[in-house]
């Protein structure tokens, strides 16, 4: 970040009118934001933000459409089986061997922690009933001389999962558009749906797009953005409502021109939050995607970081111009909106 | 507010906090890991599709019937719990996996065997301990293979004390029963019902067999009124256990039985008949249950999970820690101050649920206090740039401190009542991994919420009345805010301070 700018801002010669003028040349945009005098035309300049949204949410159903998603067993059933701490030597091909003794012919086996552990994923083992998979274990631990996990997913169970997550979204919804209609009002409860079906449409259009596989933490991740980009919507709209409570019907500025204010205002907070709660997960990514076994992790942190990064950008670029569109539709807002143009013009 | 309540709120959540971690200490208490941390066996059961609607009763006994098997298993904390059609089995530390697979997915056995001799639960007391599986008391034995239905067995009679509680295993008695003479597949349903009889009401639970049970039913109460004593009664057994041996009734004639293909056992209470009418539904209705999921995970895998959690939390933490820093400089100190105590209340809270409510930690509890990292930051930051507009719209120091918290925390409770709400919806409507993380995400937005009320106010508040504080340039107090406003919003500030400082001195 700009620390060499800041710095010199609390430096005590600031306090000096000659240098101030000099400053104030030198300024770049990112300096302003962070001196909170950025003043981009955000809502005024939603028309080409929409078209980069359609853009993008063209581009994720195409994606969803042609690709589809790359599920995980846990969706469609199927064994995984982790090894660790082998203290024998053996190949990807000598176990891909052993997998097919048991008639297990298109298992995936991949040698991690430099030949020490694997990770192997299968289709159904057979009757989940049987103890096939565990045998399978034995044979592996005793060709490796390591500890074997051993995860059995039944074909229903990403189906009874991904059930209660849709019903689960279901209440959470009506929750939430009852709870931003009382606090705030209908409109921002609208415009807070749409931005969140956006977010939710382009992480998984991303998904499609690059195939990585859905499992059920990615669906848990996507509940969490859910909330997360609801949580930087309601942030920014409380700054609107906040401002726009001063509008008058005798005021020269229109509603648009006070979100966008509000929007500019909060705009730091929004980068800075973004980078905040995009570092752990970041983090979570890098350890959980380099550490064997722990793919709960780095799926959740995977679909965190793609989500936390729309959800931010949605709220402004999204959420407010919506807000302000719905909201200009309302006589009042109009007015004053037509008396703003009058005004300036 | 003044200086002396912005110091006690900042005391009360140290002591608070203190209490918290010394309880901890002092009770030598560590937080309770899922299996996913520690290794084990864990298990998502299911009903089998194509069993028509499974009621809530019979989900629950099934429960209670797993939950026998696996106490019968000898595992150290298992814990077995229905979360709507799911049943969630974590077994830690299971040495045979096979075995517990198949204990814990085994339909329920339903069967009626006649009493042949009624033994004490000591065997002490018993003259004859010709087998050696009659010379186990109840709590010895283990419960889980499924005897021969041809043969003669020793099983252990549920022992209840006057309330209808369960006595202790090693004070159950223990019955010699013949071969089996009905089973449960030929009871086609048991109702529990309120008998009107001259002395009053009864509650009674009715069983119904179907015909070829009816005539087996008829044949072995028919055999059974011929005798008298611990050998009138028919024992109903459920996965090994004896729940009742009720006597035939008197009236029943020798050699004829209880024909119909319906019977009637007495209870002593409402309680009594439900229980035994649901025991008997869930093993007459033998309810089939699919592994949704069956994961044996190594101790070393477990061990390596939690390491990582932690360690990314911690990186998480510290790389939040000096963007706070880059951007607030000393002000984003007390913002990392902040963050440090969030973690050690939330980790606190985690050990001491554990202990309290039995709350386990699980990766994706982890995940979710990672997660919540982020939305502690945000309370910082929407604080720190609030106060920055406030003093470029020209309020001193102090006032903009005050008068940015009064807003911001109105925008944090806003903001987190939303976050608060996916998390109990999560928590409530989700399985598995997703209610460990659902959790600790609303666990850690109340403890956000908290801090800023709290610690967070207190802290901001007393450095910004502090002239000393306020003027270091390292503390950031006055920077981020143009030249010109700064000027003017410190202008007036600073000469008000210096004449109260003089004022002071004199």
């Amino acid at each position: 970040m700009s620390n060499d700018k800041t710095n010199v801002d609390t430096a005590p010669e600031e306090f000096d009118a000659a240098t101030t003028g000099r400053r104030e040349d030198t300024d770049s945009p990112l300096a302003r934001l962070l001196t909170g005098r950025s003043n981009a035309d955000i809502v005024g300049s939603s028309r080409r933000w929409l078209i980069v949204t359609a853009v993008v949410l063209g581009i994720s159903l195409a994606a969803l459409a042609v690709r589809g998603l790359n599920f995980s067993i846990e969706f469609t059933g199927g064994s995984s089986f982790v090894e660790e701490g082998a203290t024998q030597t053996f190949t990807a091909a000598e176990l891909e061997e052993t997998l097919v003794e048991f008639g297990i012919t298109d298992a995936i086996v991949q040698i991690v922690d430099d030949g020490t552990g694997a990770q192997i994923s299968t289709p159904a083992i057979s009757d989940i009933e049987g103890v096939d998979d565990l045998e399978v274990a034995a044979a592996i631990e005793e060709q490796t001389g390591g500890d074997v996990s051993v995860s059995t997913i039944g074909p229903r169970w990403g189906e009874a999962v991904t059930g209660q997550a849709i019903r689960g979204l279901i209440v959470f919804l009506l929750l939430v558009i009852t709870y931003i209609t009382f606090r705030f009002e209908w409109r921002m409860a609208v415009s807070a749906v749409v931005t969140l079906a956006h977010d939710v449409l382009v992480t998984i259009g991303l998904y499609a797009l690059v195939g990585f596989t859905v499992s059920p933490s990615t669906v848990i991740a996507i509940l969490t953005i859910l909330g997360y980009s609801l949580y930087d919507t309601v942030v920014v709209f409380d700054r609107i409502t906040e401002d726009a409570s001063k509008l008058t019907s005798v005021s020269t500025v229109s509603y648009g021109e006070v979100a966008n204010t509000a929007l500019n205002q909060v705009l730091v907070r929004s980068v800075s939050t973004s980078i905040t709660s995009v570092l752990p997960v970041a983090s979570l990514l890098v350890i959980g995607a380099n550490l064997l076994g722990a793919a709960t992790l780095s799926d959740l942190a995977l679909a965190l970081f793609i989500g936390m990064t729309v959800g931010t950008y949605s709220s402004i670029i999204i959420a407010a111009p919506l807000l302000v569109w719905l909201k200009e539709k309302d006589p009042k807002f109009a007015e004053l909106k037509e008396r703003a143009a009058a005004g300036s013009a | 507010m003044s200086q002396g309540r912005l110091t006690t709120l900042i005391v009360v959540f140290l002591v608070t906090l203190g209490g918290l971690w010394g309880y901890i200490v002092a009770a030598d208490l560590s937080p309770r890991l899922g299996l996913d941390l520690q290794g084990g066996v864990s298990a998502n059961l299911l009903p089998a599709e194509g069993q028509g609607e499974i009621d809530e009763e019979i989900l629950d006994q099934t429960v209670a019937t797993i939950r026998e098997r696996v106490d019968a298993l000898g595992v150290a904390e298992p814990d077995i719990a229905r979360q709507g059609d799911t049943i969630q089995v974590q077994l830690p530390g299971v040495a045979d996996q096979e075995q517990a697979r198949e204990i814990i997915g085994r339909t329920a056995q339903l069967q009626f065997r006649q009493v042949v001799e009624e033994l004490p639960p000591d065997p002490g007391l018993l003259s004859d301990t010709a087998s050696e599986l009659a010379g186990a008391t109840c709590d010895e034995r283990s419960d889980l293979s499924i005897p021969d239905p041809d043969e003669e067995v020793v099983l252990c009679l549920r022992g209840t004390d006057a309330d209808g509680n369960d006595l202790p295993r090693d004070q159950w008695f223990r019955l010699r029963l013949g071969p089996v003479e009905v089973s449960g597949a030929d009871l086609t349903d048991a109702q529990a019902v309120l008998q009107p009889q001259t002395l009053g009401e009864v509650w009674q639970t009715n069983l119904e067999f179907n015909s070829e049970g009816a005539a087996a039913f008829a044949e072995i109460t028919g055999n059974l009124a011929c005798l008298q004593g611990p050998q009138r009664q028919l024992a109903i057994v459920l996965d090994n256990i004896v729940e009742q041996a009720p006597p035939v009734a008197q009236d029943v004639a020798c050699g004829v039985g209880i024909g119909g293909g319906t019977a009637v056992v007495q209870a002593t209470s409402e309680d009594d008949a439900r229980d035994l009418a649901i025991v008997l539904k869930a093993g007459a209705l033998p309810i089939q249950l699919d592994f949704g999921t069956f994961q044996t995970i190594s101790p070393t895998l477990g061990r390596d999970s939690l390491d990582a959690g932690l360690l990314a939390g911690l990186i998480g933490l510290v790389l939040v820690a000096v963007y706070l820093v880059l951007l607030y400089r000393g002000m984003g100190a007390a913002a990392v101050l902040e963050l440090i105590l969030f973690g050690a209340t939330v980790f606190g809270l985690i050990i001491a649920l554990g202990e309290w409510i039995g709350f386990t930690l699980t990766l994706a509890g982890i995940a979710g206090v990672i997660v919540s990292i982020g939305i502690a930051a945000d309370s910082s930051i929407i604080y720190r740039e609030r106060y920055r507009d406030e003093v470029r719209a020209g309020r001193t120091i102090r006032t903009a401190a005050d008068h940015a918290f009064d807003k911001a925390f109105r925008t944090n409770l806003t903001g987190n009542t939303v976050s608060f709400l996916a998390a109990v919806v999560l928590y409530l409507l989700a399985v598995g991994p997703v209610r460990g993380f659902a959790f600790t995400l609303g666990l850690s937005t109340l403890v956000d919420t908290l801090l800023f009320a709290t610690f967070t106010r207190g802290l901001f508040g007393l450095v910004a009345r502090n002239p000393k504080l306020v003027d270091a340039p390292l503390m950031g107090l006055r920077s981020g805010v143009t030249s010109e406003q700064l000027a003017a919003a410190t202008a007036g500030g600073r000469r008000r301070r210096k004449g109260g400082r003089k004022k002071g001195r004199k």
